[in-house]
C-alpha cells in the first residue's frame, strides 16, 4: 500500500462523490457531511454503475443504476455477497485528500471472491468509461 | 470438466422452483442453464393472481424472480421463441424460430392450461374466445379480465371450485354483479361434503355472490360479444362477461410428439424422470406420477426438491412418493381449509363433526386408527396448523386427540401454535418453518414486516399470512409491534406526509440536512434524501435550500443516467410540436457530440442517448432549448394528437391545449413522474385515457378529464374526474388535481396507485366540488410552484457545485 495525494477536498461538494484519477487508478471518493472522506472502487460490481454518482448517508452508498447498497467503511453489500473494495482515506492539513491504495494494478480487483466472477460484466463496454479505464 | 447444458422448458412456478433448487445444490457451477418460457417476464406466483384480480395485491408484488435473477445466476431466459420439438436421440430442442438447442439434461415443466367445456358459442369465427369470455391462468388473462371488467356490469363465473370462488370474489371487489355457475349439486364438490358445501354456499351468498347449482352451461349467448349464458334446462342468464374456471389440462403435446410416455400427464418415475429416459426429467402440473396429476402448489415444491437432488447428485437416491393434498381457500370473508379424504372410505374410519350453521362454522375430522386422514375446517381455522401437521406426518393423535381438535372450552389457539414442532413448515411457498420465524424474532425483529422481509414468509401465495402473524406474535411474547411505519413518508421520521409538511413549516426547516437533524434524530438515510428534497421544494418553492447531495444523480446533472454511466438528453418539445429549425439544431448537436443514438420517445420528443457527462452543458448550450425533464420525478410531457388543425375527425383543439398545459406546468416537482395526454376526439390517438392526467374532446366543445391512467408496467384506464367546458378550465383543473396529488401522494406513488388508494369520489369531492373549501388554496399553491420554475439547463452557464459535470477528476499535481 502506498499513500497518494489525490484531489483537494474542495473538488468534491459536501455529501457527494466524485471519481478521482490517482496514480493511474480510478477511485470513487466521497466527501461526507461532517467533513470526513471515504474511498471505494470506482464501479459497482453488479452492472458497472459509476459509484461516485451514488447517494450517500449514514455510512452507506447507493449505486445510481440499480440501487445496490454498500457500507462505505467495510465495503459489505446489503442483501448480496458481492461487496466493494474500500481504501483508507483522510484529509491532510492543507485540504488534500490522501488515499492509501494497493500497489498492484489494475485497481478494483480485490481478494473478494465475488468480484472476479462479475468483473467481465462490470466493465462498461462503451465510452466514456472504457476509454478512461487504462 | 466441460459444463453440462441443462435446458428447462417452461418458466412457470415449477420450472423456476426446480432451477432454484438446483442452484441451491451448487448446480450453477456444473450446468449452463437455459430456460424457455411463453411469458416474456420473470416468473411469478400464479396462485396470487386471484389477489391481483381482487386488488388486494399489485401485479408487481407477485413476482417470485424478476429478470435480474436470471442474469445474476447466469441463466439464459429465452422467452420469445416457444419450443416446438424435442429430438431425444439427437438430444436437442427445437424452437419456433428454427434454432436447435443441444442439451445434456432436459427438464420439461410445461405446466397446464385452462380447460373449457364443449359449449356452443364459446369462440368467434376466428377461433379465438368470444370477446368477454376468459380463462383464468396467466397474468395476461388477469389483465384482460380487469380491463374488460371496467366496462362490464355482471359476470358469470363458470365453475364453483377453488379458482371459480376466488375469481368470483375478486370480481365482486371490482364492483361487478357476480353469479357462480356450477355443474354439481354442491360448491367445491371435490373438497367438501354436502353439509360443508351448504354452509359455504350461505357464507358466499352473504358476501353478495349468487350461486346457481346443477347448472350445465350449454351456450354462450351474443354475436360479437358476450351477452349471457344459456343452460341445458332452457334457462338463461344475462351477463356481459364470462369467466371459465372449469379445470386445467396438462400441457403434454410436446412430450407426446417427442415419443415420450404420456397418459393424462407426462409419466414420471419416483426420480421425477420421464419413464424410460435417462436424462429427461419433468416437474409440475404436466406430470403424472403414480397415476396422480396435481393442480396445487405444494406437490410441485416436493417434486422440485427430488428432481434437484437427482440432477445435481446431492442425493442420488431421492424419491418422490406422491403428495398429500391440503387446500386453503383465499376468499376474504370465508375461512376454509381442507385436507385428505372428504368422506369416510373405510369401515375403520371414525368421523367427528361439529356444525354451527348460523355462525357459518363447520368442522369435521376423519380419523383412521388414531391418525388423521381427512379434515374440513370452515369458518374457524384456528386449529389448522396443528391439523395440517398431524395429517402431513401421520402422527398418532393422543387418546384425547379428537376433543383437542375442537377447542371445546379448551385452551385458546396459541396453544396450537405452541404445539407445533419447530421444523413445521408454515410458509410452503418460501419454505419457512416455525423455527425460522422463532429465531428471526429472537434476533430482534419486532414487526411483521421486518420478519417477512428477512424470511419471505407469507410473501408467496399469502394464504399463510394469518398464521405467520400468529407465530410471530407468539414468539415475540406480546412484544410484537404494529407497523406504523407503513404510513410514514420516510422511514427515518415517524410522520405522515401531512404531519411532516406541517412540522417543516412550523419549524422553518428549509434543507434536507436540517429536517434530518431536527426530526430524524440525526440520521442521514440516503434513501430518504431525494424524498425529502421533493417535499421541501413542494413546501417552500423557490425558498427551498437546495442541497445538491440530497438529489439523485439525474437531478444533479439534469439528465437520465444510462447503463454505461452516460446520460440521455431530452429537450422540451411541448405537445410534440417542433420546427425545422429545432430539428436542424438537434441534428447538428448529434453530429458534433457523436451521439450514439437518436430516438423518438413515447412522449413525442427526441432523445439523444449516450451523452458524456462532460458534454452535457455544451449540448444544452448548442441546443438552446429548455430541459424536457425526462429524468425527474416531475411533470414531464403532454402527448397530443393533431386535433382540429388538420385532423378531419377532431372535435377539440388538442394540440393547443396540450402545449398550453405543458408550458404552464413544465418541470413541476411531483411525488412520481407525470405524463399527460390530450386527444382531440374519443378515438384517443394520443392515449389520453391511460395517462396520469388526460383530456379527451367530446361533442359540444367540452373536455372529459381522466386521471390515474397508466400504460406502463401497470395498465389502467384513468378515472373520469369531470367534464369541463373550456380549455382554461381544463388547465385550472389540471393544476388543482396535480397540487392535490403532490400534497397527498406518497413518495414515488404514481397517480394510478394513488387514485386506487384514495378513490375517485374523494378526489372529485375535494378537487371538483370543493367540499372542503380547499380549491382556491390548491390553485394558489400550484401557481406559486409554477412561478418558481427555472430551466435547470441554465446551469450550463454557471455550474452549481464543484466538478458538477466531470465524470473523472484528475489527480492533484
Amino acid at each position: 500500500m502506498t499513500e497518494h495525494r489525490a484531489a483537494s477536498l474542495a473538488d468534491i461538494p459536501v455529501g457527494e462523490g466524485r471519481m478521482l484519477r490517482v496514480g493511474g487508478h480510478l477511485v470513487a471518493v466521497f466527501h461526507l457531511r461532517g467533513g470526513t472522506v471515504r474511498a471505494t472502487q470506482a464501479w459497482c460490481p453488479h452492472r458497472g454503475g459509476p459509484l461516485a454518482d451514488g447517494l450517500v448517508g449514514d455510512g452507506s452508498l447507493i449505486c445510481p443504476l440499480h440501487g445496490r447498497t454498500f457500507d462505505l467503511a467495510s465495503g459489505d453489500a446489503q442483501r448480496s455477497e458481492v461487496g466493494i473494495a474500500t481504501y483508507p482515506a483522510r484529509v491532510d492539513d492543507d485540504g488534500t485528500i490522501m488515499l492509501e491504495l494497493p500497489d498492484a494494478r489494475p485497481l478494483p480487483c480485490t481478494t473478494d471472491a465475488g468480484w472476479d466472477e462479475v468483473a467481465p460484466d462490470a466493465a462498461p463496454a462503451d465510452p466514456p468509461f472504457a476509454a478512461q479505464r487504462e | 470438466m466441460d459444463r453440462e447444458r441443462l435446458l428447462v422448458i417452461g418458466n412457470g412456478m415449477a420450472g423456476a422452483r426446480a432451477v432454484e433448487e438446483i442452484l441451491d445444490r451448487g448446480g450453477g457451477d456444473r450446468f449452463d442453464i437455459t430456460m424457455f418460457g411463453d411469458e416474456p417476464y420473470g416468473n411469478y406466483n400464479r396462485i396470487s393472481l386471484t389477489n391481483v384480480l381482487a386488488g388486494s395485491e399489485d401485479s408487481r408484488e407477485i413476482f417470485l424472480n424478476p429478470l435480474e435473477w436470471y442474469e445474476e445466476n447466469g441463466i439464459t431466459l429465452l422467452a420469445g421463441a416457444p419450443v416446438v420439438g424435442i429430438d431425444r436421440h439427437a438430444r436437442t430442442v427445437r424452437t419456433a424460430d428454427g434454432q436447435r438447442h443441444p442439451y445434456d439434461v432436459l427438464v420439461i415443466a410445461t405446466g397446464s392450461r385452462p380447460w373449457f367445456p364443449p359449449v356452443d358459442g364459446l369462440r368467434g369465427a376466428d377461433g379465438e374466445l368470444k370477446p368477454g369470455v376468459f380463462g383464468f391462468r396467466t397474468m395476461a388473462d388477469c389483465d384482460a379480465m380487469l380491463a374488460w371488467a371496467e366496462g362490464a356490469q355482471s359476470v358469470a363465473v363458470v365453475g364453483g371450485g377453488l379458482l371459480g370462488l376466488e375469481a368470483g370474489r375478486g370480481l365482486l371487489e371490482r364492483g361487478l354483479d357476480v353469479e357462480i355457475v356450477h355443474r354439481s349439486a354442491r360448491l367445491m364438490n371435490l373438497q367438501l361434503d354436502a353439509e360443508a358445501a351448504e354452509i359455504l354456499h350461505r357464507s358466499v351468498a352473504e358476501l353478495g355472490v349468487r350461486v346457481r347449482l346443477d347448472a350445465s352451461t350449454a351456450r354462450v349467448l351474443g354475436e360479437d360479444r358476450v351477452e349471457g349464458l344459456a343452460f341445458a334446462d332452457g334457462t338463461q342468464l344475462a351477463c356481459d362477461m364470462v369467466v371459465f374456471a372449469t379445470g386445467i389440462r396438462p400441457n403434454i403435446e410436446l412430450a407426446a410428439r417427442a415419443g415420450l410416455r404420456v397418459e393424462r400427464g407426462i409419466v414420471a418415475d419416483d426420480a421425477m424422470r420421464v419413464l424410460d429416459e435417462d436424462d429427461v426429467y419433468t416437474v409440475g402440473e404436466c406430470v403424472q406420477h403414480r397415476g396422480e396429476v396435481y393442480g396445487l402448489v405444494a406437490p410441485l415444491w416436493e417434486q422440485a426438491t427430488v428432481l434437484a437432488d437427482r440432477i445435481t447428485g446431492a442425493n442420488p437416491h431421492a424419491e418422490y412418493h406422491g403428495s398429500k393434498l391440503a387446500t386453503k381457500l383465499k376468499v376474504s370473508g370465508v375461512d376454509l381449509a381442507q385436507m385428505g379424504i372428504v368422506e369416510p372410505e373405510d369401515e375403520r374410519d371414525e368421523v367427528v363433526r361439529f356444525a354451527e350453521p348460523r355462525r357459518g362454522v363447520y368442522k369435521t375430522v376423519i380419523v383412521r386408527e388414531g391418525k388423521l386422514v381427512g379434515a374440513i375446517l370452515l369458518g374457524d381455522v384456528s386449529r389448522v396448523s396443528f391439523l395440517t401437521q398431524a395429517y402431513d406426518r401421520g402422527t398418532v393423535l393422543p387418546e384425547e386427540g379428537v376433543s383437542l381438535l375442537f377447542d371445546l372450552g379448551g385452551p385458546p389457539a396459541e396453544v396450537s401454535i405452541e404445539e407445533l414442532p419447530d421444523d413445521a413448515q408454515v410458509c410452503d411457498c418460501n419454505g419457512v418453518s416455525k423455527g425460522d420465524l422463532r429465531s428471526c424474532v429472537a434476533t430482534g425483529k419486532r414487526t411483521l414486516r421486518e420478519v417477512q422481509g428477512a424470511t419471505r414468509a407469507g410473501m408467496g401465495c399469502g394464504s399463510c399470512k394469518a398464521e405467520v402473524l400468529q407465530i410471530v406474535e407468539w414468539a415475540a411474547g406480546g412484544a410484537l409491534e404494529a407497523d406504523p411505519a407503513a404510513d410514514w413518508y420516510v422511514p427515518a421520521i415517524p410522520m405522515t406526509k401531512r404531519q411532516l409538511m406541517a412540522a417543516v413549516r412550523e419549524r422553518g426547516l428549509h434543507s434536507v440536512s436540517a429536517v434530518l437533524a431536527e426530526l430524524g434524530g440525526g440520521t442521514e438515510d440516503p434513501q430518504a434524501k431525494p424524498a425529502l428534497a421533493s417535499l421541501l421544494r413542494l413546501v417552500w418553492g423557490a425558498a427551498y435550500d437546495d442541497e445538491r447531495d440530497a438529489r439523485f444523480i439525474n437531478d444533479r446533472v439534469h439528465a437520465n443516467i444510462q447503463h454505461d454511466g452516460t446520460f440521455s438528453v431530452v429537450p422540451r418539445i411541448a405537445g410534440g410540436v417542433t420546427s425545422s429549425d429545432q430539428l436542424r439544431r438537434i441534428a447538428d448537436v448529434a453530429d458534433k457530440y457523436t451521439v450514439p443514438m437518436i430516438k423518438i420517445t413515447g412522449g413525442q420528443r427526441i432523445d439523444l442517448l449516450g451523452v458524456r457527462k462532460e458534454d452535457l452543458p455544451k449540448v444544452w448550450k448548442d441546443l438552446d432549448m429548455p430541459s424536457g425533464y425526462a429524468y425527474g420525478k416531475s411533470f414531464r410531457t403532454v402527448k397530443t394528437c393533431v386535433g382540429t388543425d388538420f385532423c378531419r375527425f377532431g372535435l377539440g383543439d388538442s394540440t393547443t391545449l396540450g402545449v398550453r398545459i405543458e408550458e404552464r406546468f413544465k418541470g413541476l416537482e411531483s411525488p412520481a413522474k407525470l405524463k399527460l395526454g390530450v386527444a382531440g376526439c374519443p378515438r384517443n390517438c394520443s392515449e389520453a385515457m391511460v395517462k396520469d392526467v388526460g383530456f379527451v374532446a367530446v361533442e359540444g366543445g367540452r373536455w372529459e378529464m381522466y386521471v390515474g391512467g397508466a400504460a406502463g408496467a401497470h395498465v389502467r384506464k384513468g378515472d373520469v374526474l369531470c367534464t369541463v367546458d373550456t380549455a382554461d378550465e381544463a388547465i385550472q383543473m389540471t393544476g388543482r388535481f396535480i397540487q392535490y396529488y403532490r400534497e397527498n401522494a406518497k413518495w414515488l406513488e404514481r397517480t394510478y396507485t394513488f387514485m386506487e388508494r384514495v378513490a375517485v369520489d374523494e378526489v372529485r369531492a375535494v378537487v371538483v366540488e370543493d367540499r372542503d373549501g380547499e380549491a382556491a388554496r390548491l390553485d394558489e399553491a400550484v401557481q406559486a410552484s409554477v412561478d418558481a420554475y427555472r430551466d435547470p439547463w441554465l446551469e450550463a452557464r454557471e455550474p452549481k457545485t464543484a466538478n458538477q459535470f466531470r465524470s473523472v477528476v484528475a489527480e492533484a499535481s
